[in-house]
């Protein structure tokens, strides 16, 4: 049975319940009866407040709020979610329907009319009154025939439905994926964990990198320690490290540690999933173009801003040809397809890349530059190692998570994974 | 990363023309800085890692005034002769092995030099010092010192008054209740004896990588400026040398130098020589997409303080280009293409798409796993996304059952996340708790990874991918759990089988294994009361789990 707003229930809904108006009043300290007295429907508010146990009132003289009534002031009433859940989708639980109902608030919704009745078993069956739901035995009998139909208000509240859905980050992802496609990228997909070589070493971050200390990785206690892959690869990264190699680098200068470099982590970033591919790749694979779409993990503290987990887009395309300008192409033909025609670039820096850029695209409904993420062209250091060759590989790895809680107008980056079932079923389809 | 402030009109003084905030705040981010705001003409600026120059008022005005076209080409930074001496004593070689000196006269040390000083000094021990570990700066008036000055070591017990304090304490005290002492004292705690930098006449001028004396510091009428470099790492030590001189030489300071007598060698610092290296034009206008001819290469280098010329011994397009001292980031030709590249302006970069033939491919897991979550869909299941991240009351005993080996995170921030998730299950019960002032009946499904341990693997883990749903009303019953399944799996082509078990987050008899060609695929059920009140759930709850990799169709 659906239900409607009566007038008294579409008034508090935009105002406010009347004990919320009072639990918001009384939030900053207790106040006198005669200046509650004078807010409107006062009385409802403090009968129910008091029914609730979220106010006392002393000397007949002062209101103030209970613990319970502090909770009640910081949260969200279970009546102002039915009460939302009715004038959205003419529903809420059954609890909530009987004591809005009781309070006046809500009315069933008007239905079409009175059922049209049949009678009579034989022959053509006569109707009384309208039609109001069609069933088969007036279809076959023809007894609609004599009788009208009743008439419907198209206009009346009918239940809401929910289809089921993609969240709305993955929506956002299918679309991410979809565009590397067609652009001709080949999906690369990693593990969840790593060894510090692939995730840092293997990308030319020295050792004593302030990323790789235990405040920003999260490191692995079981399994405290990987393996280190083929020994010559370890001895060209390790020796890149300490002075060059033949890559024409000074190198960071100092002893590479393998024990570090053999620790598990959770991965910072998909570039390892890059790194790793570059190691499997010969000269007849090319030209070669990759993304991945992967988990992430930063060990932050988690609020509105900072997640421990995200996701993070990657790109290679590696060939002899490709420049600088073209990885500015790459990118900026991306996030048009996205949806951000007007993207900028400015430098930037990271260890495993030179140049370096970082990207902002323009949201033209905030008015404002969006800072989404790095890209550049992996250094020599990275890729000879790697390769066995040193030919240009241009890489990204920008978030989407900005990007979505910006078509979602979210405000709390952990909306996006709270799974707040009133958001995603509201959500529009990407 | 490291952000640092400055007054717009010191700044424009070191530059020597007048620049607006807008102006600043435009060009700025150019040069490969990041702008964090303004407050008038207070302007705070981030650095980035590579360029620890940057992190001084004087540095970024070096920087600037080349790029904004006012004073190009490399900075000179004589090194007169000094008569001065450090004598390194070979006890502080299994302590902190590492100096470097030097002397700056008459530089200008004026409120806003002071303040720069302080900050440079501050913000290097954050970053490029690594905490103060690989090295650490000390600054004193050297009209205060007697030359030669020791750096050697001493014991727990020597006194001397440290900055901060007004009376003598020892060593081993200041190590335990100076403020520095805290924060830094890690640094030199397991040694016996700890590094001090003395005078002539024994007075003691500071205790690296802690904190100075009293007695040596500088103040208001400092004319003349001694400045060490202690640390663990020797090419760091002498960077940061380089980096605090220039800065002070920008301020009108000549520099001196100090002879550094180890047992076994002596050198000169600082060494401020600048070094050369070679850049082939056409590396450059083949990485970057353009076409520089030499002079306008060497033209952009000079926008970016460094001397160029092309090198006239050798094949043609080669560019000899000299280096300051104080750009410790320069470690490969590359480094001078993005310097180039910087110069040039990446706005003036046309992006351009090149004419690669390549075909595109989605991953067949991923695939997969779109087909799964659109035959959820299609049964009225909203897709959720939880965390990976986990603990064990969430993963084990929420869920009614023992503890399982599995990842543990060391030292996570956030304490929720103290493993990683080995199941799906536990993520959608926690959405349930969080969704249940919403409207039922509530269908959630999720295709995620989870994590095991797998010693066979180099990273001693395997990624596993799975699938979990429930339903949540008040009439979920196994019988609906059954129907979604066998649909799921039917559509899916598979021939399964159903086995009768128990689980202890399941209601007994109400809970089923599936197998698949007899190889476990998962599970299905109806969670116990036991497990729906531990996670605050009041309705009926029914599940299911299955391993996505048994269900794919092998390739």
């Amino acid at each position: 049975m659906p239900y409607v707003l009566t007038n008294e229930g579409k008034e508090w809904l935009s105002k406010g319940l009347p004990e919320r108006q009072l639990l918001t009043m009384l939030k900053n300290g207790k106040r006198s009866m005669t200046e509650v007295a004078l807010m409107p429907a006062s009385a409802i508010a403090i009968g129910w407040a008091r029914k609730s146990g979220w106010v006392s009132i002393a000397d007949n003289l002062f209101v103030e709020l209970t613990p319970e009534g502090r909770t009640a002031a910081a949260g969200k009433l279970p009546l102002e979610y039915a009460l939302e859940n009715v004038s959205k989708s003419g529903e809420t639980d059954a609890e909530s329907v009987q004591t809005l109902m009781s309070r006046g608030l809500i009315r069933e919704a008007p239905t079409g009319g009175f059922i049209g009745k049949i009678i009579g078993h034989k022959g053509p069956k006569e109707i009384r009154g309208d039609i109001a739901q069609i069933t088969p035995e007036i279809l076959k009998t023809g007894g609609w025939k004599q009788a009208t139909f009743k008439k419907y208000d198209v206009n009346a509240p009918a239940p809401a439905l929910w289809p089921g859905k993609r969240h709305i980050v993955t929506q956002f992802l299918e679309s991410v994926r979809r565009i590397w496609i067609e652009m001709g990228f080949k999906e690369m997909v990693g593990g969840l964990s790593e060894t510090a070589f692939w995730n840092f070493d293997a990308l030319y971050q020295p050792q004593d990198h302030p990323a790789r200390d235990l405040a920003d990785t999260f490191y692995l206690n079981p399994p405290q320690n990987g393996k280190l892959p083929g020994k010559e690869l370890v001895e060209h990264v390790s020796a890149t490290h300490t002075n060059g190699w033949t890559t024409g680098s000074m190198g960071w200068k100092y002893k590479w540690s393998p024990e570090a470099a053999a620790k598990a982590c959770l991965r910072t970033h998909t570039t390892a999933v890059s790194a790793r591919t570059l190691a499997t790749l010969h000269k007849e694979d090319l030209p070669a173009k990759f993304f991945s779409i992967g988990r992430c993990f930063r060990n932050e503290t988690l609020d509105w801003k900072h997640l421990c987990e995200f996701y993070q887009v990657e790109g290679i395309v590696v060939d002899e040809s490709v420049t600088f300008r073209h990885l500015l192409g790459y990118l900026k033909r991306f996030y048009a397809k996205l949806g951000f025609p007007n993207a900028r670039f400015r430098p930037a820096y990271f260890p495993y890349t030179e140049m370096s850029t970082e990207i902002e695209v323009w949201d033209s409904t905030k008015k404002v530059w969006l800072e989404l993420g790095g890209a550049g062209i992996f250094r020599p250091e990275v890729v000879k190692p790697l390769l066995g060759v040193d030919i240009p590989v241009l890489a990204w790895g920008p978030g989407v998570e900005r990007l979505v809680m910006n078509t979602y107008a979210l405000t709390d980056i952990r909306q996006l994974y709270g799974n707040d079932l009133s958001l995603l079923r509201g959500a529009k389809v990407l | 990363m490291p952000t640092m402030t400055f007054n717009r009109k010191d700044l424009c003084k070191l530059v020597g023309k007048e620049f607006t905030v807008e102006q600043l705040a435009e060009k700025m981010p150019m040069i490969g800085v990041a702008w964090e705001g303004a407050t008038g003409d207070e302007i705070e600026i981030e650095a980035f890692p590579n360029r620890p120059d940057m992190l001084s008022v004087e540095g970024l005005a070096r920087a600037f005034a080349a790029f904004a076209d006012v004073d190009t080409g490399m900075p000179e930074y004589p090194v007169l002769d000094g008569s001065y001496k450090v004598h390194v004593d070979k006890a502080v070689t299994n302590v902190r092995p590492y100096i470097a000196c030097a002397v700056v006269k008459g530089a200008k040390l004026d409120d806003a030099t002071i303040k720069s000083l302080l900050q440079l000094q501050e913000k290097l021990h954050a970053s490029h010092c690594r905490r103060r570990a690989k090295a650490s700066i000390g600054v004193y008036d050297l009209d205060k010192i007697k030359f030669p000055v020791k750096y050697t070591t001493a014991a727990p017990d020597i006194n001397f008054i440290p900055l901060g304090w007004d009376t003598p304490h020892t060593l081993a005290a200041v190590l335990e209740k100076h403020p520095r002492g805290i924060e830094f004292g890690w640094i030199i705690k397991s040694c016996e004896c700890y590094p001090v930098l003395a005078d002539a006449k024994d007075m003691l001028l500071s205790m690296p990588p802690i904190i100075n004396s009293k007695d040596a510091a500088m103040t208001v009428s400092t004319k003349n400026l001694f400045i060490d470099v202690t640390g663990t790492d020797q090419r760091t030590v002498k960077e940061v040398l380089n980096i605090v001189v220039t800065a002070l030489a920008d301020r009108g300071g000549k520099i001196h130098s100090v002879a550094i007598e180890y047992p076994k060698l002596t050198e000169t610092t600082p060494e401020l020589s600048p070094k050369l290296m070679k850049l082939d034009l056409n590396y450059v206008n083949k990485l970057l997409g353009i076409k520089l001819d030499m002079s306008n290469a060497v033209d952009l280098l000079k926008h970016m303080r460094f001397d160029a010329v092309e090198f006239l011994d050798s094949k043609e397009g080669v560019i000899e280009a000299t280096v300051p001292a104080y750009r410790t980031d320069i470690m490969h030709p590359i480094d001078l293409v993005e310097d180039i590249a910087i110069a040039y302006g990446y706005q003036n970069f046309k992006p351009v798409l090149p004419p690669l033939f390549t075909i595109g491919e989605e991953s067949v897991a991923e695939e997969f796993s779109r087909k799964l979550v659109g035959i959820m869909s299609g049964l009225g299941f909203q897709e959720t996304l939880t965390y990976i991240l986990s603990n064990n009351t969430k993963q084990f005993s929420n869920m009614n059952i023992k503890e399982l080996p599995t990842e543990k995170t060391i030292n996570p921030r956030t304490i929720e996340f103290t493993s990683v998730r080995t199941w799906i299950l536990p993520s959608l019960l926690e959405a349930l708790a969080a969704n249940q002032h919403n409207l039922f009946p509530q269908k959630l499904a999720e295709v995620g990874d989870c994590l095991e341990l797998d010693e066979s693997k180099d990273t001693g883990t395997r990624t596993v991918r799975r699938l979990a749903a429930v339903i949540c009303h008040d009439a979920a019953n196994l019988t609906e759990c059954k129907s979604v399944l066998e649909s799921v799996l039917k559509n899916l082509g598979l021939e399964f089988e159903i086995v009768a078990g128990e689980h202890p987050s399941f209601v007994p008899s109400r809970f089923g294994n599936i197998l698949i060609n007899g190889e476990s695929a998962g599970f299905f059920g109806e969670i116990h009361p036991d497990v729906l009140y531990r996670w605050k759930l009041e309705k009926p709850v029914i599940a299911f789990e299955l391993d996505v990799e048994t269900l794919q169709p092998a390739k």
